[in-house]
């Protein structure tokens, strides 16, 4: 590349590459300088881009007021957050891959009627207004005594993963050449032995890729924690919520408190970096 | 269609098949149940604070054709759909462009570019909040810098729509540009051969190439920012709660505060009904031509 000519376009290219690597990291630069600023710092004018780094905000919003009451705070319960979002998210994502991964491999490799129009069904819930689903079910768990319980919200949440998993699962088995399977089965293996031997381990990343991605599309939903979670079941994303009305004095705190929220997803994200085209347009792409 | 196990075998992986897909159609079914539950509420007075619950026929759509606020949540809900899906698209198809180049320290770009798209949006939406704040906001500061006029960004009805689509843009300029990126990756090589030897200009090639040859892609980009764009809640709740003066109230959004702070179930669900058609109607009309455009492209 050295001893190519700088062209002009290689330029402007450059230019406009940089342009928006910024739009993107800044943001996030900015959030996470904030939530390392002390509460003087982080409103002062013009704002700081050189100060004493503290970790106060993360040790205020990690431990609460009751326990450090130097400075103002909201009362958040916000490990009891996090918590609720780990066991939400993984008991739907649980749920989903159980019941989402037989039924791919049923709609990738058998015939039988309806199954396209059961396809499209899934793939329009991807596309359904959430609230149109959410309010009802607020209704129906509270006659039920599931709101604001973990199993309610459990099966609220895999309302998002399932079409997910089935949706990508499917493409991922329908991936792997049939002969393979008839191969396997003229070897004399089983239905059973050709699924555990044969496309289980050539799926394997793919369910993995499948279930992260549920597990980040869990985290990030709002709505269904927001509208079906209990003071006490409240996942981690709705309960952001209370830091806003606080906006005026609390900068350094919910910057904090937004950085630790993302951590996991923006992680597990990387990781899958490779499926990530794949899963965001349900298989539509092959990236 | 397949049937891996012959024909010997065909009545036991018929049931085998419809014994792995039973509990994931259960679940299904499932779903039906709400969905079905507000289409039929949205016929009646439902209201939760009242109790009442009385069959009042197409009552709430027609109300709704006299409600100026129904009409203002349309408009907001089309204006943030157009806004921002326009900006999205072109923006994230010269990102994609870009990170095709082979620029140096490509594949970092690649990674950092795409860390957005994963952000819970209610996070993004508290990340850009903080940054456009009116008088210590980062963004402001920034203007007066360079020497241009600050803004009142989220807190004036005249920029609060642009604002929550800027938002909007920064978490899905990623989503968009990663699909354009592998739409690209993935064009056939020949072609772009043939049209160097007949030494046609790049403009030619673009737009009677590139662009068809990208159609299934530019439609599913187009399929998922429209839809979503439609049924928008979290970001703009997050940001302004539809306010100041109703300027961000989408549908989804009306529709909520219909719900939980007025009660009115029934006039909500109406409205969430409509909304829905939209979705579906427009959903469907673009998967089909989606999967046109991938049968032109692939033959078959």
């Amino acid at each position: 590349m050295g001893n190519e000519k700088l062209t002009l376009g290689k330029v402007l290219s450059a230019i406009g590459l940089v342009l928006i690597m910024s739009w993107t990291i800044f943001p996030l630069y900015w959030v996470f300088n904030m939530s390392i600023q002390t509460p003087i710092d982080v409103i002062s004018y013009p704002p700081k881009f050189y100060y004493d780094a503290t970790l106060e905000n993360y040790s205020v919003v990690l431990i609460g007021k009751a326990w450090l009451g130097k400075y103002e705070t909201v009362q958040t319960d916000f490990p009891r957050y996090y918590l609720n979002s780990l066991i939400v998210c993984s008991g739907a994502v649980a749920i989903s891959m159980l019941l989402g991964v037989p039924a791919a491999y049923s709609l990738a490799r058998f015939a039988f009627k309806g199954k396209e129009n059961f396809a499209f069904t899934l793939l329009s819930f991807r596309f359904a207004p959430g609230l149109i689903v959410i309010i009802p079910l607020f209704v129906i768990f509270r006659r039920l005594g599931l709101y604001g319980t973990y199993y309610g919200m459990m099966l609220a949440y895999q309302l998002i993963t399932l079409p997910f998993s089935v949706w990508l699962m499917r493409g991922f088995f329908e991936d792997i050449p049939i002969e393979l399977e008839h191969a396997a089965r003229i070897d004399g293996y089983s239905w059973w032995g050709v699924f555990r031997k044969v496309n289980l381990p050539l799926v394997a990343p793919g369910i993995a890729a499948t279930a992260i991605l549920s597990f980040i599309f869990a985290w990030n939903e709002f709505l269904f924690g927001y509208v079906l979670s209990s003071d006490i079941t409240r996942p981690v994303t709705p309960s952001l919520m209370g830091f806003i009305s606080y906006e005026q004095v609390l900068w350094g705190q919910m910057a904090a408190a937004a950085i630790i929220t993302l951590l996991p997803s923006v992680i597990l994200a990387i990781f899958i970096q490779k499926y990530l085209v794949r899963g965001l347009t349900f298989g539509a792409v092959k990236g | 269609m397949i049937n891996p196990f012959g024909i010997k075998e065909s009545f036991w992986s018929r049931r085998k098949a419809f014994l792995l897909f039973l509990p994931a159609f259960i679940i299904t079914v499932g779903i039906l149940v709400p969905f079905g539950y507000s289409v039929v509420m949205s016929f009646t007075d439902f209201n939760l604070t009242s109790g009442t619950s009385n069959f009042i026929g197409f009552g709430n759509y027609l109300k709704m054709t006299k409600d100026s606020e129904f009409w203002n949540s349309l408009k907001v809900t089309l204006l943030f759909t157009l806004g921002a899906v326009i900006f999205e698209v072109g923006i994230g198809f010269v990102a994609a462009y870009l990170l095709n180049l082979g620029l140096l320290g490509q594949k970092l770009w690649r990674t950092l570019f795409l860390l957005p798209v994963m952000l819970p949006p209610t996070v993004a939406a508290i990340m850009w909040k903080l940054m456009m704040a009116p008088i210590q906001g980062v963004f402001n500061y920034l203007l007066q810098l360079v020497g241009l006029p600050v803004s009142e960004w989220l807190g004036s009805s005249s920029t609060a729509l642009i604002s929550v689509i800027l938002i909007d843009a920064y978490v899905f300029i990623p989503f968009v540009g990663m699909i354009f990126l592998a739409g690209i990756q993935n064009l056939p090589k020949e072609p772009y051969e043939a049209a160097a030897v007949d030494g046609v200009s790049s403009w030619f090639t673009f737009r009677k190439l590139t662009i068809p040859l990208l159609k299934p892609v530019i439609l599913i980009v187009l399929l998922f920012r429209i839809m979503d764009c439609l049924k928008h809640f979290d970001i703009i709740y997050a940001a302004t709660k539809g306010g100041p003066a109703s300027a961000t109230m989408t549908l989804s959004v009306q529709s909520y505060y219909q719900s939980f702070r007025w009660t009115n179930m029934g006039y909500s669900f109406a409205h969430l009904v409509v909304l829905w058609a939209i979705v579906y109607v427009l959903s469907y009309l673009l998967v089909e031509k989606w999967k046109k455009a991938v049968r032109e492209v692939h033959g078959g």
